[in-house]
């Protein structure tokens, strides 16, 4: 009994979001009419609050030496991809109750499904086990479509959710195809006895074209989750069409958490213990898979970046960007060693925060005026400026220029590929990183270097709260990029914990 | 007498899957994917998990395949969209045959044998102590039931009619009331 009353204190957190969630659900049914928005949203974040209260207090603590419950691991790592989830839930919810983009007859429902989707990350990072890893991928996919779709009577959202659905469908088959081989040749579901059960198989050496094809169908469902390419097509057409907090809630939360568990899957299953000296075959291997993942990394930052520049909605922009910037950090992935893998979380955590900014200045924009095209954002700089001013941070931040964190998190990456000896893949990165200057500054031209009177608005209705909220993201993303020695150091901190 | 039943529900479950993706007509193949269905379920009778075979006939067969028909019915027939997709379908199971036989024959493979495996728990009450053991699969088990929630109550959310008021339209129109009285301010 009290061996179960501590295994469930690991996982206070999941409870908490759980119940929460419940809660959600229910209170939209006593609240008066007009103020669910308000109400509801209020105990989604009382949730939130509750949730990362109780990640807070796992921080630091040693974590437990078995998974708890036979499937799920507590670690720094978990906790941090978990924090990130818990933070980006919560802009999404104040971005909702700020928002006049998603106003459905169904809060309860929409905050109930947001917080289920969180959920779905949470046990996406924190879990060596396939059936598990699959389950969580599932909640935050079945979630997402519907959120994806939310806006019922938009044809755009519906498409958005239709083109998700059959994507997801068909990349979760793909996976479980993938999970069902290397079950077969492992006989378990459990990573952290995959992994020594195929340097086994290596050691007998028969030859590795079975892994490569159960690694090959398994990363197709990574890639799908991370939209690299060639698995990023639904990408600009789901966060085009998708109500704008969900869209935020896709490019970040829902794509740290499909990185978290590709760390994971490549950490625990393929790379050798270089103290302990694998098979020959196991070692080449590992490089071979990264050299794939650097591949990869290659084709998706360039096709990203070239298919934004002709971009002329900001959200179908920021839809390529995003897809670009899983690129640079697959750029981290295809180091295949603990440095890359660190760069990997310190990025991620500053993507966080320029995504998270750059998609609500979007919606605040196109709270009042309906529009999300770049050309009408002209004169936005002369009217309303500090909005303009914080969009500016995310812009250069996107770009990877100091002084903002962009560019350490950048430049970790960079040196992580370099010393892996991918310079070829790094010269690539560089190209690209120039040429997204050029559709990042188109932004910031139509805001400041058209004349006063071209504006097409005369204000943007500024709710206090909302440029608040943008403002503590632009404050995040420049002082990531000078104070940054705390957050490298937590970030190598979970990642050494890491089996 | 086991290769016979063998060969029998593979051959079934094979058949079927080509004639689903080979029929003309979606009604044929949706009963065609019957076939697979069924032989699917003998195989796990042949493989001594009787309570997978029996959850197979009555999600696969009588829940999900009934769902397919329902959805068929219930759309108006395109002939000539099915065409464009035979092509697909086909290129699509090339493919996974490919793969397949890649692994088979590309090297000796090992797959994980009996001796290996924990022993089969083919009856319907130790899977159910095993989903609900703490170290077991209580976890899993506690998810999906997350999973199957939030996918009733979001089916629910997508199909319930829309109320009397157009949600967008009338934000829409909030957005463009206010343009107006912007403009004017714009103007004075």
């Amino acid at each position: 009994m009290n061996l179960l009353r501590e295994e469930l204190s690991w996982i206070t957190p999941e409870l908490c979001l759980t119940l929460f969630a419940c809660v959600a659900l229910l209170v939209d049914l006593f609240v008066q009419k007009g103020r669910e928005s308000v109400m509801v949203g209020f105990f989604s974040l009382m949730g939130l609050l509750a949730t990362a209260f109780f990640l807070y207090r796992q921080y630091g603590v040693t974590p437990p030496a078995q998974p708890v419950f036979g499937c799920m691991v507590v670690d720094p790592f978990s906790t941090l991809f978990k924090l990130f989830a818990v933070g980006a839930l919560a802009f999404v919810v104040l971005f909702t109750m700020l928002s006049r983009q998603t106003r459905p007859d169904g809060y309860g429902e929409f905050y109930f499904i947001l917080l289920c989707a969180g959920l779905g990350a949470f046990f996406l990072a924190s879990t060596y086990n396939l059936l598990l890893m699959y389950l969580g991928l599932e909640l935050l996919s079945i979630a997402s479509y519907i959120l994806a779709g939310y806006a019922k009577g938009n044809r755009r959202s519906g498409e958005a959710a239709m083109k998700y659905v059959i994507f997801g469908a068909v990349a979760s088959g793909v996976m479980l195809y993938g999970f069902t081989l290397l079950y077969g040749m492992t006989g378990s579901i459990d990573l952290t006895v995959i992994g020594p059960k195929l340097r086994d198989q290596f050691a007998l050496d028969h030859g590795t074209i079975p892994i490569s094809v159960a690694t090959g169908l398994c990363l197709a469902g990574f890639a799908y989750k991370i939209s690299a390419a060639p698995f990023h097509f639904w990408t600009p057409d789901v966060y085009e069409g998708a109500p704008t907090p969900v869209t935020t809630f896709l490019a970040v939360a829902s794509k740290g958490a499909g990185f978290a568990a590709l760390l994971r899957f490549l950490q625990a299953g393929f790379i050798p213990d270089r103290t302990l000296g694998g098979p020959e075959a196991m070692m080449g291997y590992s490089d071979k898979l990264g050299t794939l993942v650097a591949v990869l990394a290659a084709l998706t930052m360039t096709l990203g970046n070239l298919a934004a520049l002709g971009q002329t909605n900001l959200k179908r922009m920021l839809a390529y960007s995003s897809i670009a910037h899983a690129g640079y950090v697959l750029m981290g992935v295809a180091t295949m060693n603990r440095e890359g893998f660190s760069s990997v979380l310190f990025y991620l955590v500053v993507y966080y925060f320029m995504n998270l900014g750059a998609f609500g200045v979007v919606m605040y924009y196109a709270n009042t005026t309906g529009d999300e095209q770049i050309d009408d954002l002209k004169g936005l700089g002369w009217r309303s400026p500090l909005v303009a001013i914080t969009m500016v941070a995310f812009l250069v931040a996107l770009v990877g220029l100091p002084p903002t964190a962009g560019f350490i998190g950048k430049w970790f990456l960079f040196t992580a590929a370099v010393k892996k000896g991918f310079l070829w893949l790094a010269v690539v990165a560089g190209i690209n990183s120039a040429i997204s200057l050029f559709y990042y500054f188109r932004v910031a031209r139509a805001m400041w270097l058209r004349p006063e009177e071209e504006a097409k608005y005369a204000t943007v209705h500024a709710s206090p709260a909302f440029a608040a909220l943008l403002l503590v993201l632009a404050v995040g993303t420049v002082w990531f990029g000078v104070g940054f020695d705390s957050l490298l150091r937590y970030c190598d901190y979970s990642q050494n914990l890491l089996r | 007498m086991e290769l016979l039943f063998f060969l029998l529900f593979a051959g079934l479950a094979i058949a079927g899957a080509v004639a689903t993706v080979w029929m003309r007509y979606v009604v044929h193949s949706a009963f065609a994917l019957m076939g697979t269905f069924l032989g699917v379920a003998g195989l796990y009778v042949l493989l001594g998990a009787d309570f997978l075979a029996i959850t197979q006939i009555l999600i696969y067969v009588g829940g999900i395949l009934v769902l397919i028909l329902f959805g068929i019915m219930l759309t108006p027939p395109d002939r000539t969209e099915r065409n464009a997709k035979r092509v697909i379908g086909f290129s699509a199971s090339l493919v996974a045959i490919a793969l397949f036989l890649a692994v088979q024959i590309g090297s000796v493979v090992r797959w994980a044998e009996k001796s290996n495996l924990e022993a089969p728990k083919a009856t319907a009450a130790p899977i159910g102590r095993e989903l609900l053991r703490p170290d077991g699969y209580l976890i899993p088990f506690e998810l999906v039931s997350v999973v199957l929630l939030v996918a009733l109550i979001g089916s629910v959310f997508i199909a319930r009619r829309r109320k009397a008021v157009r949600v967008d339209d009338s934000s829409t129109a909030a957005i463009l009331a206010e343009r107006g009285t912007l403009q004017q301010k714009a103007g004075a």
